[in-house]
């Protein structure tokens, strides 16, 4: 099930929220839990009984590893190369199939299984959870109900932002629900769908649009990338605002995902705002027990080669996505290395101007399904070749769209928060009415497109 | 913050929450409470129900998916969304909708296509065709769509075929085999008056009329605009383009034109035999353009009053069904076949029917993209 959906706004989510706060507080994790298995097994009924299996499986581990003080490295070992297995082997096994299959010149098959919705995210909560425990960090959870919610909790099941259990170990048993949280939710969930259907989805038909095109143009090539750059950003960060919000509904307090990326002065500074749960699960998992950077240069520059490989690997199981986060990996060192004096000293709107810029070729190699194609396509947009600088195929997208792509670059920076904001402290309370009812107004827009529309993929559903 | 804000603050929090739950239940109810309806008119389409739970639909989850197409589909006031979401769109200056141009007037516009995979392909086997039949009269026409006729209707850039190169490229490929007749100027020529519908993407009788001037003067036929009476039989025609893109604009007219002499005419569609060229019943139908020769069918033969000894097959699109109204002065016999359905052998019909004519009449966007015409003529 997906968030901007029917079923979920006018079904699921008003049953939920009227069972949930009828039940006495004990019974509220279960009802949580309940819903979520349904909210999972929506789309593919039978990986329900994968997504139970990992609950029980890393709830036995966790007290294992806690309880067993001898054998507890293995069992931690053991926990861990479970959990990456499954994630290898939805996620890899005919990448790795087709790739051996390539190098050797043979031919073996693929599975072809469907990818389990949300499992490189549950897959990295789980991890999280065995690593957290294993750590001593918390103590392992005893309640399986209370376990089975941090594993399936639908707000951040399919997209994130990726849980880390130290983080919402205690709200799991003593969180308090009250009704201005609820409000927050409300604000956080319609704001975040607004995101995902009117921005996200109305650049993604540009982009498609574009890319299904022959012989663009250079104009036509910056509009496409410049639809997918607002496509990804609104589309993921409207699906964690709205999971933040769901969250908030019913009383857990989930940390922000993304923190207006596109403002960033550098790629650092980017990856700072950009999906923040996977860089501090990358960091809290990988990086520091690599070391970080504390061992030297050399086990340095290893470290974050392994960090963005790997995180270009969960992104997708290809070697564009690889290509993308080894690519931001060369881009960090750079900073960090060698421009790291001569970027300071550039006047902002330089700053804002490159980092945009390598946003933007990065999200090619994302976008591209090969290689080749990326290059291709930096080429159409860099004029190099045969290439014309503009056709009425980019005007007329520029004329359809340039209002929209305009809203999106007002949306990507916090002005229009910051004003919300600003006249509710400063005005009478004549503003803070109007603000609901605009917030109610893009909710029934939302609602109007995702009844119209048949167009409402979500992009990260494929990770 | 002081506090007073923090209170303030709170306060909206409160205020929001409880409007954001009011609304959904709101709407929910008017969900349960709405009743289910089969047809819709504003889209033209038969709706989707509720569908059957069984454990194994359940289990692959089609039950899923056929159910969130039921909620879709019946959700209480769609009609209000798809309003809602056609002035948005129209707001942020979007003026494409599911393949339909929202011109500048006003004016709905099928967009133009490339020549599928077919097309090459079709123009083989009509050229195969003519070669068999080199001692008969033959003609073709290719009408050219209303998004190219006005072009400077629609939206600003908008990008577009150049269908006269696509048509001129026909026209060389059979060369002179086949008497083709160019209608780009003529429709061009006449794109002010009302020769297309703005709501859907067939043209008009007059527009119609046009094409056959053109036809005659080719065919050694005398046709008078004056020998007609027009009729409109339907004021508030809202074609396919209006439920395919979701916007609302001026209804459209549909006339007939009734020749004053007096005529009688037999037509034969299968089983069914009637003596109008036209079926009134479709007018109420979700397809008022079938009221011209009853909308499409495989194969039809027209039994006139004329006394030429002509006798024409027609392979067409539903561009035809306006036209063919016009003919039956000037050909004994009609036989009208519309290869997308029609699957029997037409060497038949060339051999028992006596024919004298050919004629190919089809829109651009219907021929360009046919996959149909060298399945019925190899």
């Amino acid at each position: 099930m997906v968030f901007s959906s029917i079923i979920f706004m006018f079904v699921f989510l008003p049953i939920l929220i009227g069972i949930y706060y009828i039940v006495p507080f004990k019974l509220r994790n279960l009802i949580i839990l309940l819903f979520s298995l349904v909210f999972y097994g929506w789309g593919e009924p039978v990986y329900i009984i994968l997504m139970i299996y990992s609950i029980v499986f890393n709830y036995f581990m966790g007290i294992n590893i806690e309880k067993d003080k001898i054998k507890r490295k293995r069992t931690f070992i053991f926990a861990i190369c479970v959990n990456i297995f499954i994630l290898g082997f939805f996620k890899y096994y005919d990448f790795l199939i087709e790739n051996i299959n390539k190098i050797f010149n043979i031919s073996l098959e693929g599975h072809s299984l469907p990818l389990p919705i949300g499992l490189s995210f549950y897959t990295f909560q789980a991890i999280s959870y065995i690593a957290d425990v294993y750590k001593g960090k918390v103590s392992s959870q005893k309640n399986i109900i209370s376990f089975g919610v941090y594993i399936a909790m639908f707000p951040q099941l399919v997209a994130g932002p990726i849980v880390q259990y130290s983080d919402i170990d205690y709200q799991l048993k003593n969180r308090k629900e009250s009704i201005d949280k609820f409000g927050k939710g409300s604000f956080y969930f319609m704001w975040g769908l607004f995101k995902k259907v009117l921005l996200a989805n109305r650049m993604g038909v540009v982009f498609e649009a574009i890319t299904a095109l022959s012989g663009i143009s250079s104009l036509t090539a910056w509009v496409g990338i410049i639809a997918y750059t607002f496509q990804i950003y609104f589309d993921f960060s409207g699906y964690s605002d709205m999971a933040i919000g769901l969250g908030y509904m019913f009383g857990f307090d989930l940390k922000e995902n993304f923190k207006y990326p596109y403002i960033s002065k550098s790629v650092t500074e980017f990856w700072r705002r950009w999906h923040i749960s996977l860089g501090s699960w990358f960091r809290e998992y990988v990086y520091i027990p690599l070391g970080g950077n504390r061992k030297g240069v050399i086990k340095h520059i290893r470290n974050i080669f392994v960090v963005w490989f790997l995180t270009g690997l969960w992104h997708g199981a290809s070697w564009n996505f690889v290509a993308w986060g080894v690519y931001y990996g060369i881009l960090l060192l750079i900073e960090k290395y060698i421009l790291k004096s001569f970027i300071e000293k550039l006047p902002s709107l330089v700053k804002h101007i490159y980092t945009i810029l390598a946003i933007m070729i990065g999200w090619v190699f994302f976008f591209s399904p090969n290689l080749s194609s990326a290059l291709n396509y930096l080429k159409i947009m860099f004029g190099y070749g045969n290439t014309a600088i503009y056709d009425s195929i980019g005007l007329y997208y520029i004329m359809s769209y340039g209002l929209s792509i305009i809203l999106c670059v007002l949306c990507s920076t916090p002005l229009i928060y910051n004003i919300v904001i600003r006249s509710i402290e400063l005005k009478k309370g004549k503003c803070a009415f109007l603000v609901c009812v605009i917030h109610i107004m893009l909710f029934i827009l939302s609602t109007a497109y995702i009844v119209a529309d048949t167009y409402n993929p979500f992009l990260y559903f494929r990770f | 913050m002081n506090k007073r804000n923090i209170n303030k603050k709170l306060r909206t929090e409160i205020f929001m929450g409880l409007l954001f739950v009011i609304t959904i239940f709101l709407l929910s109810i008017f969900n349960i409470v709405a009743k289910d309806r089969e047809f819709s008119n504003r889209e033209n389409r038969v709706l989707a129900e509720s569908p059957a739970i069984t454990f194994s639909s359940i289990k692959d989850g089609t039950f899923m998916k056929k159910f969130e197409t039921y909620l879709s589909d019946q959700f209480a006031f769609r009609d209000f969304y798809m309003n809602i979401r056609s002035v948005s769109e129209l707001a942020l200056g979007n003026k494409e909708s599911n393949g339909v141009y929202y011109g500048k007037n006003k004016m709905l516009f099928e967009k133009t296509v490339d020549f599928g995979q077919y097309d090459s392909k079709n123009r083989e086997a009509i050229s195969a065709f003519l070669d068999k039949y080199s001692d008969l009269n033959k003609y073709m026409m290719i009408v050219p769509n209303s998004a190219w006729v006005m072009e400077e209707e629609l939206p600003k850039y908008a990008p577009i075929n150049d269908q006269e190169a696509q048509i001129k490229e026909w026209e060389n490929y059979l060369g002179d085999k086949i008497q083709f007749i160019n209608l780009c100027d003529t429709m061009k020529s006449h794109k002010d008056e009302y020769i297309y519908y703005n709501t859907d993407h067939h043209w008009t009788t007059l527009g119609a009329y046009y094409a056959f001037l053109e036809f005659s003067g080719v065919a050694g036929i005398e046709s008078n605009f004056n020998n007609y009476k027009t009729y409109a039989v339907k004021n508030d025609f809202s074609g396919t383009l209006e439920s395919k893109s979701g916007y609302m604009v001026d209804d459209d007219v549909i006339s007939v034109y009734i020749p004053n002499d007096e005529e009688n005419v037999i037509v034969t569609d299968g089983d069914n035999v009637t003596a109008s060229l036209y079926d009134s019943t479709k007018l109420e139908s979700s397809e008022p353009y079938g009221v011209f020769l009853g909308g499409n069918s495989g194969f039809k033969e027209i039994n006139t009053m004329s006394d030429s000894g002509r006798n024409i097959i027609i392979f067409k699109d539903s561009y035809a069904n306006c036209f063919i109204p016009f003919m039956t002065q000037y050909f004994t016999n009609i036989y009208v076949v519309d290869p997308r359905y029609y699957y029997d052998d037409i060497e038949s019909i060339m051999k028992e029917k006596n024919i004298t004519d050919i004629l190919f009449l089809y829109n651009g966007n219907t021929l360009f993209e046919d996959s149909s015409i060298y399945q019925v003529l190899q």
